[in-house]
């Protein structure tokens, strides 16, 4: 297959997903609905921080607060912008409109923040960039909650629920386009070149500051994006869903799927979505394993970390192991 | 008294020393020279226990302390002065001295150790309120030594004593290197980059080049050696 | 002018409180290199230890000071005895690896413990009351202010802490250890000293005065449940960092500096920003001045 052609081939092949899933919507029960609809979304946010903490290998601890900007500028763009420009959408084709714009109107307004938290910040480095999206995300959330127009800790109900399947998934297969496309170009190889030696890659004349910025922003407006999609899927918004934890998931996610691999990151994206519902109903000597899931949840990241710090995925070549797949399937002809 | 037996050590992929062997007997000075990157930080390191040896044997008093934990190296008699000296700076001068006597428990022994080396490093006992961080590089390095005697060694490796010191200094703290093996009748292992002054001091020494060893012989004939007058002593 | 006072004098003992957990994380870093995400949830759970053995002491020893002092040293032990079996489980296997790898560790302890805290048969997710160890009498009071007791004991306590941590750091063996090995590990196992004992011995230390922390905080506040170690957590944190962290007078004076500002916003502003206000100030330092106030040198590249 023609080198340049696949990333696209992977975007048709991503878009026919989300339409096949889309179709499938509505003969589906909506618990199971809203477990796919988290899925896709939580691909959308493992992605786009896997873009900052596994290609530029800086530590975002404030992913959450991203993405709650996001959310919040969707919904304040369906619920109060859009209905003077584009009238009463919902229902009709329009409400896609309405949608797409919020969604362009939070990730935009969640890209400047990511500007003004980036360059600051992403001058430190480890733990202490750590710390600082860690306070970052944090004062965001407190700040919303201060905002009575926002809702306040109660935040923002009835938004009107135009998330669909083909929404999340669509987006999915744009971010993974994108992060390919960036990454593989010689512009994004300074992405790589920063993770891997950062003083080696300032000597070469790369501007290290410059793409750690970048990443982080763009980052930031998926993160955005993706928040908007779930402020309109789950109706209602509020600070305390984009707290401290939920950065923490995502970046589980990333390690999970081992950093900087995109397709890694999107399974164990999956993965984690799941298998916490999946597992809501067993028992264990007759205790319910909801009440200790997320115990053995953090039990694994920690056993995770002492075993296998690269995550499952880490190091796997999907491309190599492609390629095996391909060349056994010509043999066996 | 030491004997290092086909030593290997790796950093990573990379193989800084590749299957050394040479002996330090009991009271004598062995020098281990060597340009920059030789390997003979390293070769020292391995024999404190900081880097765990890839294959081969270090043998001390005939015993096999090669995967021993850096602790009881020093619990067993071997201490270092560290390259870089590595004084604690913000401790005292006395304080960096009663931290070479960490596992000695002889309060009698250590204050009689302590006034020895005041003894040959007047200066310490100047200086001893102030913190290491202040003192010169000349006097840190008294400080490395002497901090690494109170321990009581029975063999004393030193790295690179005269690294960054001012001439006369590195002459002064020679004399008094030699002085030590004289009066203790300590064990010396020298890693040194500057081959004139340590073949002046030593008994024996070994020529270290890209973590191998190439020459070895008495130091007087070494330094007479036209290969290490022309490649170590820059005649 | 009273209401000032009073309001310095509250933020002075909250922060009596964050330099107990704030020393912890200084002290732990100092020697390891790392900050101990885990270290608020040891403070929380040493809340839960004199929950839980209060009502066993108050049996035997009755009510009191003394009783009091013994849930004190049961909690300072019990959490001390928890930090060195994190450090020997979670952190130990971890040493020479990348940085991120035992940051992301610490956030699985500190969650592991928040979440087997809430599971029912643990600590259980609710508030819990914790036991009233001393009653509380007004010591002073008129002209508007007014110092509790448990104010005092706060400050007393706190105080006499500081005081015996700074004897074992600056005078003992093993505290001369501890700095020697902050400023050089390697340098320290060379003079053969076992860095890893010392190691365990600074959790044990930092721990412990978590949990005394922890015993003061929930005399004052004595609505506890396993979270409650988030926040002051993070508080003692930026105050640590505010102080430039691995410096131990630095974190004392950060604490007492986090304490009265937040409660200053909350008496002046509004206590809706009393969080906002501790990350605010973090976030000026880090950017500003990352090797905090009393700090020497640059960040310490990662």
């Amino acid at each position: 297959m023609n080198k340049v052609a696949r990333p696209y081939l992977f975007l048709l092949l991503g878009i026919i997903i989300a339409f096949g899933l889309s179709a499938w919507a509505d003969g589906i029960n909506p618990y199971d609905q809203r477990i796919v609809m988290s899925i896709g979304i939580n691909m959308i946010l493992a992605a786009s921080l896997n873009l900052i903490n596994g290609f530029t290998g800086q530590f975002s601890l404030g992913h959450a607060g991203f993405m709650s900007i996001g959310a919040y500028g969707a919904a304040i763009f369906t619920t109060m912008i859009a209905p003077g420009m584009l009238g009463e959408v919902a229902g009709t084709g329009m409400q896609d409109v309405a949608l797409f714009m919020g969604l362009l109107f939070g990730g935009i307004i969640s890209a400047l923040i990511g500007v003004l938290v980036g360059i600051p910040s992403l001058r430190l480095k480890g733990d202490y960039l750590a710390i600082v999206t860690l306070g970052f995300g944090e004062i965001i959330r407190v700040i919303i909650q201060n905002i009575p127009s926002l809702g306040g800790s109660l935040g923002i109900a009835n938004i009107p629920r135009y998330t669909t399947f083909f929404w999340v998934f669509f987006i999915v297969a744009i971010v993974v386009f994108f992060i390919q496309q960036l990454t593989k170009s010689t512009y994004g190889q300074g992405f790589l070149a920063v993770r891997d030696d950062e003083i080696a890659a300032e000597a070469m004349g790369v501007n290290t500051t410059r793409y750690k910025v970048e990443a982080f922003v763009i980052g930031a407006f998926f993160a955005g994006v993706a928040g908007g999609l779930y402020g309109h899927y789950n109706e209602l918004i509020r600070p305390a869903d984009f707290d401290f934890l939920k950065s923490v998931e995502i970046i589980v996610m990333v390690i999970l799927g081992g950093m900087g691999s995109t397709y890694g990151v999107l399974f164990a994206a999956a993965l984690l979505t799941y298998v916490p519902e999946f597992l809501r109903g067993f028992e264990l000597f007759g205790v319910k394993f909801d009440s200790f899931r997320m115990s053995i949840y953090s039990l694994i990241l920690i056993i995770l970390m002492l075993t296998r710090p690269q995550g499952l995925f880490g190091g796997i070549n999907f491309k190599k192991l492609m390629k095996v797949g391909r060349k056994s399937v010509v043999g066996n002809q | 008294m030491l004997q290092v037996e086909h030593l290997h050590v790796n950093y990573g992929a990379i193989s800084a020393i590749k299957g050394i062997s040479f002996t330090v007997p009991e009271r004598s000075i062995v020098t281990l020279i060597g340009a920059n990157g030789a390997g003979k930080t390293t070769t020292l390191r391995t024999i404190s226990g900081l880097v765990k040896a890839a294959s081969g044997k270090i043998l001390f008093k005939g015993e096999d302390i090669t995967s021993i934990p850096p602790h009881h190296i020093v619990s067993i008699g071997i201490s270092q002065s560290p390259e870089g000296r590595m004084i604690f700076p913000e401790l005292t001068v006395l304080e960096n001295l009663k931290m070479g006597a960490y596992r000695r428990k002889d309060a009698k022994g250590i204050q009689e150790d302590m006034e020895y080396c005041f003894n040959i490093f007047p200066r310490l006992k100047e200086r001893i309120k102030q913190a290491g961080g202040t003192l010169s590089g000349g006097e840190q390095q008294m400080l490395a030594i002497a901090r690494a005697l109170m321990s009581k060694p029975s063999l004393l490796l030193l790295d690179e004593p005269s690294l960054g010191i001012a001439p006369l200094l590195v002459k002064l703290i020679f004399e008094k290197i030699v002085e030590i093996n004289r009066d203790l009748g300590t064990t010396m292992l020298l890693v040194e980059q500057n081959a004139a002054m340590a073949l002046n001091i030593a008994h024996h020494a070994y020529v270290l080049e890209t973590g191998e060893i190439t020459l070895e012989g008495n130091a007087s004939d070494l330094a007479q050696n036209e290969e290490v007058q022309k490649a170590y002593l820059g005649m | 002018m009273e209401e000032f006072l009073q309001q310095v004098i509250n933020g002075l003992s909250l922060g009596a409180i964050y330099a107990l957990i704030a020393l912890g994380y200084t002290m732990i870093y100092g020697v390891l290199r790392f900050i101990n995400f885990a270290h608020g949830d040891v403070f929380m759970v040493g809340a839960y230890i004199g929950f839980f053995i209060y009502p066993l002491l108050s049996e035997s020893l009755g009510t009191g000071y003394l009783t009091a002092f013994a849930v004190l040293l049961a909690a300072m032990l019990g959490c001390g005895l928890l930090g060195v079996t994190i450090e020997f489980l979670a952190y130990r296997p971890l040493r020479n690896r990348p940085k991120l790898t035992v940051l992301i560790t610490a956030i699985g302890v500190s969650l592991f413990l928040e979440y087997t805290g809430q599971i029912d048969f643990v600590f259980g997710a609710d508030y819990k009351t914790y036991p009233t160890l001393v009653e509380r009498s007004a010591v002073f009071s008129g002209s508007g202010l007014s110092l509790g007791s448990d104010q005092v004991i706060v400050f007393v306590v706190a105080i006499v802490l500081m005081l015996l941590l700074r004897v074992l750091v600056m005078k003992t063996k093993i505290g001369i250890a501890m700095r020697a090995l902050s400023m050089n590990l390697s340098a320290a196992s060379l003079m053969g000293i076992n860095t890893n004992r010392v190691i365990s011995f600074t959790f044990f230390i930092g721990s412990a005065l978590a949990g005394a922390g922890a015993t003061l905080y929930a005399m004052s506040y004595p609505k506890i449940n396993p979270l409650m170690g988030v926040l002051p957590g993070l508080k003692a944190f930026v105050a640590a960092v505010l102080g430039g962290i691995g410096n131990i007078p630095g974190a004392v004076f950060g604490s007492f500096f986090i304490g009265t500002a937040e409660t200053m916003t909350a008496g002046y502003i509004s206590p809706t920003f009393r969080d906002a206000i501790v990350f605010g100030i973090l976030i000026l330092i880090l950017i500003f001045k990352p090797s905090g106030l009393l700090g020497k040198g640059g960040v310490e590249k990662v």
